[in-house]
C-alpha cells in the first residue's frame, strides 16, 4: 500500500474575521506517487488548499501532516520549501531580467552543489520539458507554453517530493494546455514526483490517479 | 548563476535610478573626502613642520588659541638653554604677510646659527645680515623670486640670497630672513612668537620610551621654573590647535550630514527597488528561499551602491582638492600626496554605510509575504 505524502484533517480557512469561508473542513490525502487534482469552480476554495499544503498561507483549523509529520513543525526548518515542494503557477512568475537557463537555475541558489552539477541539472530538465534549444532566450521571447515550460523545470530543480501546480494550463490554449499536462504526466509516471494539480481542465481528469471536487470550500 | 549575479542584474537592469543614486552618494563622500582631505593635510603639514626639524618641544605665550598671536620676550633664551636636558633651543618669529590681495606667504625669523636653517637644502646660502633672505622652493616658484632678486616688505628692501628645499610644506613656502630684521619690521622689537627645543636623549637612537620620558622631564622643569609660559610637546600642539579643532570639527559635522545624506539616498532607492519587486521577491519566499538569502541580496546590492558611490566620491573628493591646493590661497599649505590608507578608510566607510542603509529594505523585502502576491493571481 502507498505511503501517505500529504495529509489534511479538517483543515478550514475563514477570511475577515470568520465571515468568509475559504475552506470548510477539508479531508484529503495524497498518496507518495500520486497525480492529484483538486478541482471546482472559481471561488471554491482550490488555490487556497493548494497554498495551505505547501505552507504559504496557514489554516485557521485542523491539521495538515506532510510525511507523518505536523506540516507546521517541519515548516520551522528554513530549507523544508526548497528541498521538498515546488511550485508551479498559472502566471510563470519568471524573472523577466533573466534568461531561461537562470530562471531554472534560481532556486538552487539557495543549495550548495557545484557549478557543474548546477549546470546538468537545469540543461537536464530544460531537456526533460522539450526547451533546451531555448535556454538562452529571454523570457519575454517565449511564448506562453514555453514560459510554461520553464516554470517547470524550475519547479523540478531542487528534485522535490512533490510538484503543487495552481492553474498551470490556464494561461495556455487548449493544444499547449494538453501539451503541459501531458508533460506533468511524463514527470509523474517517469521521474516518480507526486503531483497536485488544482485545474479546471477536463481533459486532466484523465491523467489524475485521484482527485477531489470543491464547491464553496468544501468537498463535494 | 549565483547571488552576485542576480544582484548585479538587478543594479543594471535600473541602471538610470542606479546612476543617480550611486552619483548621490558619490557628491556626498567626495564633500567628506576633500573636507577631510584639507585637513589632515593641514594638520600634516604642521606636524612636519616641527618634527622634520627634531623639535621636541614648543614654548609659546600662555592661554593664547593660536600660536600666531603668541608674544613672548626673547629674554627667555638663555633661561630655558640653562635648563637641564635642554639641547637646544632656538627663538622663531613668524606672521603671514601679503604680496598681492591673493597670495600669503608665511614670514619666517629666525637667529642666525638656529639649528632651524640644519635639515634644509640650500641653494646659495642663508642670510648672514637684515638685508638678506631665503625663499623657500614653493615660495620662490609663487613670488617669482631668484638669487639675486629683491623682495619688499612694508617698504624693506630685502636682497634674495639662497633659496631652500624643506620636508615642511609650511616652510617651503614661506620666507626666511634674521629674527631681528623680522623684529624691525613688525615693529616688536625683542619680542618672539616661540621658542623651538630639542631635547637631549640619553637612551639609544630610537629609544622612544626613554626620549618620550627626557621630553616629559624637561618639560616640566620648564613649567616649574617660567609658570607664565606655556610648553607643549608636538603631540600636544597639535591636538590643543583651536584653528585647527575648530577647522576639523567644522569638517566632522559637515560629514555627519554628507553621510546622513548618503543612507537616506540608498535607503530610498533600496526601499522603492524593494517595492518594485514584490513579485519576484514574494516568489522567491515562495519556492524555498530562506529569508537570510533575501536579506543578503538586499544588503549585497545596496554594498555595491555605497562601494560605487564611495569609489566615484573619493576620485571626486581628490579632484576637488586639487583644485584647491592649486587656489593661490592654500598654495604652501596642502601637499597633493594621495594617502592610501584614507583612500581605503574611505571606500570601507562608504560600505558600512551601504550596508546599513540595505537594512531597512531587507527588512522590507523579508516582510513580504508570498501569499500576499499570489493571491492577487
Amino acid at each position: 500500500m502507498n505511503e501517505v505524502l500529504i495529509e489534511t484533517r479538517d483543515v478550514s480557512k475563514y477570511y475577515k474575521d470568520g465571515n468568509v469561508t475559504a475552506l470548510n473542513k477539508v479531508n484529503i490525502k495524497v498518496f507518495k506517487g500520486d497525480f492529484f487534482g483538486i478541482k471546482g469552480p472559481s471561488g471554491s476554495g482550490k488555490s487556497t488548499l493548494l497554498h495551505v499544503l505547501g505552507g504559504l498561507d496557514t489554516p485557521s483549523e485542523g491539521e495538515i501532516y506532510f510525511d507523518g509529520k505536523p506540516l507546521a513543525e517541519v515548516l520551522r526548518d528554513s530549507g523544508f520549501r526548497i528541498n521538498n515542494i515546488g511550485f508551479v503557477f498559472q502566471a510563470f512568475y519568471l524573472w523577466r531580467m533573466l534568461n531561461v537557463l537562470e530562471n531554472v537555475l534560481l532556486p538552487l541558489v539557495e543549495i550548495r552543489i557545484t557549478r557543474k552539477e548546477k549546470l546538468e541539472r537545469a540543461n537536464g530538465l530544460l531537456k526533460l520539458v522539450g526547451i533546451a534549444h531555448r535556454r538562452y532566450a529571454r523570457i519575454n521571447s517565449l511564448s506562453m507554453g514555453e514560459r510554461q515550460r520553464v516554470a517547470i523545470a524550475r519547479a523540478l530543480i531542487t528534485t522535490p517530493k512533490m510538484i503543487l501546480a495552481d492553474e498551470p494550463t490556464g494561461s495556455l490554449d487548449s493544444n499547449n494546455a494538453e501539451n503541459i499536462l501531458e508533460l506533468f504526466n511524463r514527470i509523474n509516471k517517469d521521474n516518480g514526483v507526486t503531483i497536485v494539480m488544482v485545474t479546471h481542465e477536463k481533459i486532466a481528469d484523465d491523467y489524475f490517479s485521484q482527485s477531489v471536487e470543491l464547491q464553496d470550500g468544501k468537498i463535494q | 548563476m549565483n547571488l552576485q549575479t542576480i544582484v548585479l542584474r538587478n543594479i543594471l537592469n535600473r541602471k538610470s535610478r542606479t546612476t543617480l543614486t550611486v552619483l548621490g552618494v558619490s557628491v556626498s563622500i567626495a564633500a567628506f573626502v576633500a573636507l577631510t582631505g584639507i585637513t589632515r593635510n593641514l594638520e600634516r603639514t604642521l606636524k612636519t613642520t616641527y618634527e622634520s626639524r627634531g623639535t621636541d618641544l614648543i614654548v609659546m605665550e600662555k592661554g593664547i588659541v593660536d600660536i600666531l598671536s603668541s608674544s613672548i620676550s626673547g629674554s627667555y633664551l638663555e633661561k630655558i638653554k640653562s635648563v637641564p636636558g635642554v639641547e637646544d633651543v632656538t627663538p622663531i618669529l613668524f606672521g603671514f604677510y601679503t604680496f598681492n590681495l591673493m597670495q600669503y606667504v608665511l614670514i619666517y625669523g629666525w637667529e642666525k646659527g638656529s639649528y632651524l636653517f640644519e635639515e634644509i637644502r640650500i641653494t646659495g646660502r642663508p642670510p648672514q645680515n637684515p638685508n638678506e633672505a631665503m625663499v623657500g622652493g614653493l615660495a620662490a616658484n609663487r613670488l617669482h623670486k631668484k638669487i639675486g632678486d629683491e623682495i619688499a616688505m612694508k617698504g624693506v628692501k630685502l636682497s634674495v640670497v639662497g633659496t631652500f628645499q624643506s620636508k615642511s610644506l609650511l616652510e617651503d613656502g614661506a620666507v626666511v630672513m634674521l629674527l631681528e630684521r623680522l623684529q624691525e619690521i613688525r615693529q616688536t622689537p625683542g619680542k618672539v612668537t616661540a621658542f623651538n627645543i630639542k631635547v637631549r636623549s640619553n637612551g639609544a637612537p630610537g629609544n622612544y620610551k626613554e626620549a618620550g620620558r627626557a621630553i616629559d622631564e624637561v618639560q616640566e622643569r620648564i613649567e616649574v621654573l617660567f609658570p607664565d609660559l606655556e610648553v607643549k610637546n608636538v603631540q600636544t600642539f597639535m591636538s590643543s590647535n583651536t584653528p585647527l579643532f575648530i577647522i576639523l570639527g567644522f569638517t566632522w559635522a559637515v560629514s555627519v550630514i554628507a553621510f546622513i545624506i548618503v543612507i537616506l539616498g540608498i535607503v530610498n532607492t533600496m526601499t522603492t527597488s524593494v517595492l518594485e519587486r514584490t513579485e519576484e521577491i514574494g516568489i522567491l519566499r515562495a519556492i524555498g528561499w530562506r529569508n537570510i538569502k533575501i536579506i543578503y541580496m538586499v544588503l549585497y546590492e545596496s554594498l555595491i551602491i555605497g562601494l560605487l558611490g564611495g569609489i566615484v566620491g573619493i576620485v571626486l573628493g581628490y579632484v576637488i582638492m586639487n583644485v584647491l591646493a592649486s587656489r593661490p590661497q592654500l598654495e604652501g599649505f596642502m601637499s597633493r600626496s594621495y594617502d592610501w590608507g584614507f583612500i581605503l578608510l574611505v571606500a570601507g566607510i562608504s560600505g558600512i554605510l551601504g550596508l546599513v542603509s540595505g537594512l531597512y529594505p531587507a527588512m522590507k523585502a523579508i516582510s513580504i509575504e508570498p501569499i500576499r502576491v499570489l493571491r492577487h493571481e
